[in-house]
C-alpha cells in the first residue's frame, strides 16, 4: 500500500449493482481530479455468480491494478469469503450484516457493519438502492466531496423521473453520512492537486477502458469500416464503433460470424478502405482462413484479438495471454503478419493507430493482441492529441507504373504499389492461388520461392524501419537479472522491479510493443551486451508461448514465470520470482 | 436482475421437471422472468409424455444463455461451440440413428453463425428436432442485434434502432425443407409442449420457434418492462392460426404474433434417402451399417 494511493474493492452477486457502484465511484473520483485505474471481474453469465469491481485512485499516475486493498465492501457472504484475505494490514472491511455472518471466520482486518439493505429500505421501500448507499459510503471513505457524487447521480437519473432520482439521492446521502462516522480518524486520500479534470502539465485527462481506447485509436488512424461479431471480451469495441462511426462517415456491420466479418473487411480493404475487425480467441480461430488470404493477397487489415481464457469457449470473462502462438503461426502455408501488443489503456489507443499504419505500409494483416485485463480496465489517461497522429496510406502506383501495371511487382522492399479497383490501368487480380507479379496463378517452384521471398522481405524492411517505439526497455546498470514480458503484464512487472530495487535487487526489463517479428537487434543488445546472467519471461498462459518463441531465436534458457488462473499477475508474485531467481544466481 | 434468495421451503416440494434436471447444477444462470426456463419445462413435459426412453435422447446445444440448456438436463448432453450444434447433431444422429437427437439453442447461435448449418440440415431432412428460443437478441454477450431482432428495436450494436430486415424463421425453415414447423410463445405452455411432443415423434427435420422474453437486455433497452409485461403482450397480441402460410407470419417490433403449427408434412429423411439410393444402385453390394437396421424400410406415418 503506497501512501499516495487508495485501493478499494467491492464484491457481491452479479447483477446486484457492484459494477455500477464502482463505475460511479470511479467517475466521481476522476471528476475530483484523481488518477484512477479500475478493473472488474464478472461471471460469464448475465445473472448470478461473484462479481467484483476494484479501483485504485491516486494523486499520481498509476501503472498496475490493485492487488491488495485498503477497503473492501462486501455485499454478501460470498464476496466476504472470497476477498477478506486481500485486505492489507491496517485496512478495513465493510459488510452488510443482513447478508454476512462473520462467526467462525478468521479475519485479520478491522470489520465494520454497514446495513446497506436496511438503509436502502428505509429510504426507498425496497433494497434496490443498496448500491447507492454503498456509493455514498465509499465516496466518503475515499474522501470525495458529496456534491461531486450527487451531481453525477443527478445526471444519471434525471431522465428516469423525479421520484427515482429522489430515492437514489436519499440513499446516497444516507450512505455518505454513515461513511462519515466510520471514517472518523482514518486517513483518507489527500485532496487531489488538479480538480476538475485538468491533468498533468495542464493536459486534459479522460477515463476510458482499453476497448474504448482501441476503437477510438482506430477511428483516429482513419478506420472507416468495421465488421465484427459479438464476443466477450471484445464486444464493446464493436459497440463503441456502432455508436461513433456513423458520425464520421464510416460503416459498421455486425456480420453473421467472424469468417464473414473478416472477409468483408478484406473486401473493404481491396476497395481502398481502412478496415478492421475485433474478436477473441474462438473468433480468431475462425478468421484463420481469411488472415491467411490477406497475407497472400497483400491486403492491409487490422484484426484486434482481445484474448480471454481458453481453450475453446474456455473462460469467457477471464484473463489469459494464450493466443500468441496461433496469432504468429496459425495459417495454411507460411505467411507474414505483424503482431503488436499494447500494455496499457493508453497504448490500446496509440498501438491500434500504429497498427493501421503498419498494415498500410507493408500491406499485410496486423494483429493487435489485447486482453481481458485491458478490455475491462478503465484508466485515467491524458486526452490523446489527435492532431499528432500520423496517418499513413498504402503505396499507390505512379502514372508510369500504371503502364503494364504489375500488382505484385518484386521490389527491393517487398512492397509493391497497389492500385485501388477503379484506377485506370490498375486492373488486377487479387487471389489466394500462388501468383506471379501480375497476379496470375502460377505454380512453378521458382515463382513460389520468389513470391514467398518477396512477401517475407516486407518483414525485413519493417525491421530496418524499426524505431524507438517498437520496444520499451531499460538496462539497469549491474543488473544480473532481466525480465522479458509482453502486453498487459507491463505495469505489474514494473512494480515488481521497483519492489526488488527497494530490496537492493537490480532488474532490467524488456517489453516489446511489436511482438512479431521480434525486435531482434534490440533484444540481442538486452541479452548479450548487458550484464544480464539470468532471464525471466513473464506471461499469462500455461505453456510459456512467448518463451518458446524466444528460445527458437536466442540461445537462452529463461526462467518461465507463468500464470493461467484467469486473473492478471500480482506484482508481488513477480517479485517473489525475482527474489528466487536472485537466490539461484 | 437478481433478487433475494427465496425462503427455504418448509416441506419437501418437488417440481415434476426436477427428475429431468441435473440438480447439482441448480440454481441456473437464467434471470428472473427469462423465457428460456419455461421453454425447458415444456420440453421436459413433452419428453415425459412422448414416452421416448430417456437413454435414447441426446440433447445438443450451442453457446448462449439458451445454449446452457444441454448442461442442465439429465440426458446425454453435448455442449458444443457457438453456432455448430446442428453440425454436431448430424454426426451424432448418423452414427447412431436409434438416438432421438434434439438441438436446443438461441436465435443468434442457430441463425447467425449457425445459419448455414440450419439451412443445409433442413434441406437434407436430417432427422432431428431443432428448438430455437428466439429472444431477439444475443443474451449471453450482453444484448447485441441478431438476425431476428425486429426493425427499429434497439440493441447495443444497433444503438440508433435496427434497420436490417429480420428473418421470418418459420418461412425460412419451410423454404429450406423442414417437415414440421411451429411457433409458440413462452406464454403458450400447453400448446408448446404438445408441439414439441409431436416434433419429437416425427421423423425428419422438425423445427419449433419459441418466442421468449429477455427482460434483462432486450426488454430493458427497448423499455418493454419486466417478464410479466412480456406475458401480457404475448397473451394480448398472439393469434393462433394453425396452417397459416409461413410467408405471412413475420414478426415486427411489438407486433401481432401469429402462433400455431404451420407445417406438418412428410418426405424421406437423409438416412432413408441414402439407404434407398445406395441399395438401388449397389444392389447386393450395399451393406447396411450395423446399427441402421430398419432404416429405409417403409414407415407408417
Ligand atoms: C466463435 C464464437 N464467436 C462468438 C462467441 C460469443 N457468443 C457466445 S454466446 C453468443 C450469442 C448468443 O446468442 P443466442 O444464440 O441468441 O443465445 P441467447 O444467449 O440469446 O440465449 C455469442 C455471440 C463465441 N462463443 N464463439
Ligand atoms: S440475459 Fe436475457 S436471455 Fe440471458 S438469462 Fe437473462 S433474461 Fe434470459
Ligand atoms: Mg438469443
Amino acid at each position: 500500500m503506497s501512501d499516495s494511493s487508495v485501493m478499494i474493492r467491492i464484491g457481491g452477486e452479479g447483477g446486484e449493482g457492484v459494477i455500477s457502484t464502482g463505475e460511479l465511484l470511479s467517475k466521481a473520483a476522476s471528476r475530483a481530479g484523481h488518477s484512477i485505474m479500475t478493473y472488474r471481474i464478472f461471471p460469464a453469465e448475465i445473472k448470478g455468480g461473484l462479481a467484483q469491481f476494484q479501483m485504485r485512485l491516486s494523486d499520481r499516475s498509476i501503472r498496475a491494478i490493485a492487488t491488495e486493498f485498503d477497503h473492501l465492501m462486501a455485499f454478501n457472504q460470498e464476496a466476504l469469503d472470497a476477498f477478506h484475505e486481500t485486505v492489507a494490514d491496517g485496512g478495513c472491511i465493510y459488510y452488510d450484516p443482513s447478508e454476512c455472518d462473520l462467526e467462525g471466520m478468521e479475519i485479520r482486518a478491522e470489520t465494520i457493519p454497514v446495513p446497506l439493505n436496511e438503509i436502502a429500505k428505509e429510504h426507498g421501500g425496497t433494497n434496490r438502492g443498496k448500491n447507492m448507499v454503498a456509493l455514498g459510503f465509499l465516496a466518503r471513505i475515499a474522501g470525495l466531496d458529496l456534491s461531486v457524487t450527487r451531481d453525477l447521480l443527478t445526471e444519471k437519473f434525471r431522465r428516469k423521473g423525479e421520484k427515482i432520482l429522489a430515492v437514489n439521492i436519499a440513499c446516497l446521502e444516507a450512505g455518505y453520512e454513515v461513511g462519515a462516522e466510520s471514517s472518523n480518524g482514518r486517513a483518507v486520500l489527500p485532496s487531489p492537486p488538479n480538480g476538475d479534470g485538468g491533468g498533468e502539465n495542464g493536459r486534459r485527462t479522460i477515463v476510458i477502458s482499453g476497448n474504448e481506447a482501441t476503437a477510438l485509436g482506430a477511428i483516429a488512424a482513419g478506420c472507416r469500416y468495421m465488421a465484427g461479431y459479438p464476443i466477450t471480451p471484445a464486444s464493446s469495441i464493436l459497440e463503441t464503433m456502432s455508436r461513433h462511426l456513423p458520425r464520421f462517415g464510416g460503416t459498421v456491420v455486425q456480420c453473421e460470424d467472424e469468417i464473414a466479418a473478416l472477409a468483408s473487411c478484406l473486401g473493404a480493404s481491396y476497395a481502398g478502405q481502412k478496415a478492421m475487425t475485433a474478436t477473441s480467441g474462438p473468433g480468431l480461430m475462425l478468421m484463420g482462413e481469411l488472415m491467411t488470404l490477406a497475407s497472400t493477397q497483400e491486403l492491409p487489415v487490422v484484426v484486434i484479438d482481445v484474448q480471454r481464457g481458453g481453450p475453446s469457449t474456455g473462460l469467457p470473462t477471464k484473463q489469459e495471454q494464450s493466443d500468441l502462438k496461433f496469432a504468429i503461426y496459425g495459417s495454411a502455408g507460411e505467411v507474414p503478419r505483424i503482431i503488436v501488443a499494447p500494455a496499457s489503456v493508453e497504448e490500446c489507443f496509440h498501438l491500434t493507430a500504429r497498427a493501421f499504419n503498419l498494415a498500410e505500409r507493408y500491406q499485410l494483416p496486423v494483429i493487435v493482441l489485447s486482453d481481458t485485463s485491458l478490455a475491462f480496465r478503465t484508466e485515467t489517461i491524458p486526452e490523446p492529441d489527435v492532431s499528432q497522429i500520423v496517418v499513413e496510406n498504402r503505396l499507390q502506383p505512379t502514372k508510369a507504373e500504371l503502364v503494364g501495371y504489375q500488382r505484385y511487382r518484386d521490389t527491393p522492399t517487398g512492397v509493391s504499389p497497389v492500385a485501388i479497383p477503379g484506377t485506370v490501368g490498375g486492373i488486377h487480380i487479387a487471389g489466394g492461388l500462388e501468383h506471379d507479379e501480375n497476379g496470375s496463378p502460377c505454380y512453378t517452384g521458382s515463382n513460389h520461392n520468389r513470391m514467398n521471398a518477396k512477401r517475407f522481405r516486407k518483414l525485413e524492411t519493417l525491421r530496418e524501419d524499426f524505431d524507438e517505439w517498437v520496444a520499451d526497455f531499460e538496462i539497469v546498470e549491474d543488473a544480473a537479472l532481466g525480465i522479458i514480458g509482453w502486453g498487459s503484464t507491463k505495469g505489474a512487472i514494473q512494480e515488481a522491479i521497483e519492489m526488488a530495487a527497494e530490496r537492493g535487487i537490480r532488474v532490467s526489463h524488456f517489453h516489446p510493443r511489436i511482438v512479431s517479428p521480434l525486435p531482434e537487434k534490440r533484444l540481442r543488445r538486452f541479452l548479450e551486451e548487458s550484464p544480464i546472467r539470468k532471464v525471466l519471461v513473464v506471461e499469462e498462459n500455461f505453456t510459456g508461448q512467448f518463451s518458446h518463441f524466444l528460445k527458437a531465436k536466442f540461445d537462452i534458457r529463461p526462467v518461465e514465470v507463468l500464470k493461467a488462473e484467469g486473473v492478471p499477475f500480482n506484482p508481488s508474485e513477480i517479485f517473489d520470482a525475482i527474489v528466487k531467481a536472485e537466490a539461484d544466481l | 436482475m437478481s433478487t433475494q434468495a427465496p425462503p427455504a421451503p418448509t416441506c419437501e416440494v418437488h417440481n415434476p421437471t426436477e427428475q429431468w434436471l441435473r440438480m447439482d447444477r441448480i440454481p441456473h444462470i437464467w434471470c428472473p422472468g427469462c423465457g428460456i426456463g419455461s421453454s425447458v419445462n415444456c420440453f421436459t413435459d413433452a419428453l415425459e409424455k412422448s414416452k421416448i426412453p430417456r437413454d435414447n435422447v441426446s440433447i445438443v446445444s450451442g453457446i448462449g444463455c439458451t445454449g446452457r440448456t444441454a448442461g442442465y438436463l439429465k440426458l446425454d448432453s453435448f455442449h458444443t461451440t457457438h453456432g455448430r450444434p446442428i453440425a454436431f447433431a448430424t454426426g451424432l444422429k448418423l452414427a447412431n440413428p436409434k438416438l432421438k437427437v434434439v438441438v436446443y439453442s438461441g436465435d443468434g447461435d442457430l441463425f447467425a453463425i449457425g445459419g448455414n448449418h440450419f439451412i443445409h440440415a433442413a434441406r437434407r431432412n436430417m432427422d432431428m428436432t431443432v428448438i430455437c428460443v428466439n429472444n431477439m437478441t444475443y443474451g449471453m454477450t450482453g444484448g447485441q442485434v441478431t438476425p431476428t431482432t425486429p426493425l427499429t428495436a434497439k440493441a447495443t450494436t444497433s444503438p440508433y434502432g435496427n434497420f436490417e430486415e429480420p428473418f421470418n424463421l418459420p418461412y425460412l425453415a419451410e423454404s429450406c425443407g423442414a417437415v414440421y414447423v411451429a411457433r409458440w410463445t413462452s406464454f403458450h405452455v400447453r400448446q408448446l409442449s404438445k408441439s414439441i411432443r409431436e416434433a419429437l415423434l416425427k421423423p425428419g427435420f422438425t423445427f419449433i420457434e419459441v418466442v421468449a422474453p429477455c427482460p434483462t437486455l432486450y426488454a430493458r433497452r427497448n423499455r418493454l418492462g419486466a417478464g410479466i409485461d412480456a406475458m401480457k403482450y404475448y397473451r394480448e397480441q398472439s393469434e393462433i392460426k394453425n396452417g397459416a402460410p409461413t410467408r405471412d407470419v413475420a414478426l415486427g417490433f411489438q407486433s401481432k404474433i401469429i402462433c400455431g403449427k404451420f407445417v406438418d408434412t412428410s418426405r424421406p429423411t437423409w438416412l432413408e434417402a441414402q439407404v434407398q439410393q445406395h441399395r438401388a444402385v449397389l444392389g447386393d453390394k450395399f451393406t447396411l451399417a450395423e446399427n441402421w437396421e430398419g432404416v429405409g424400410e417403409p414407415r407408417e406415418d
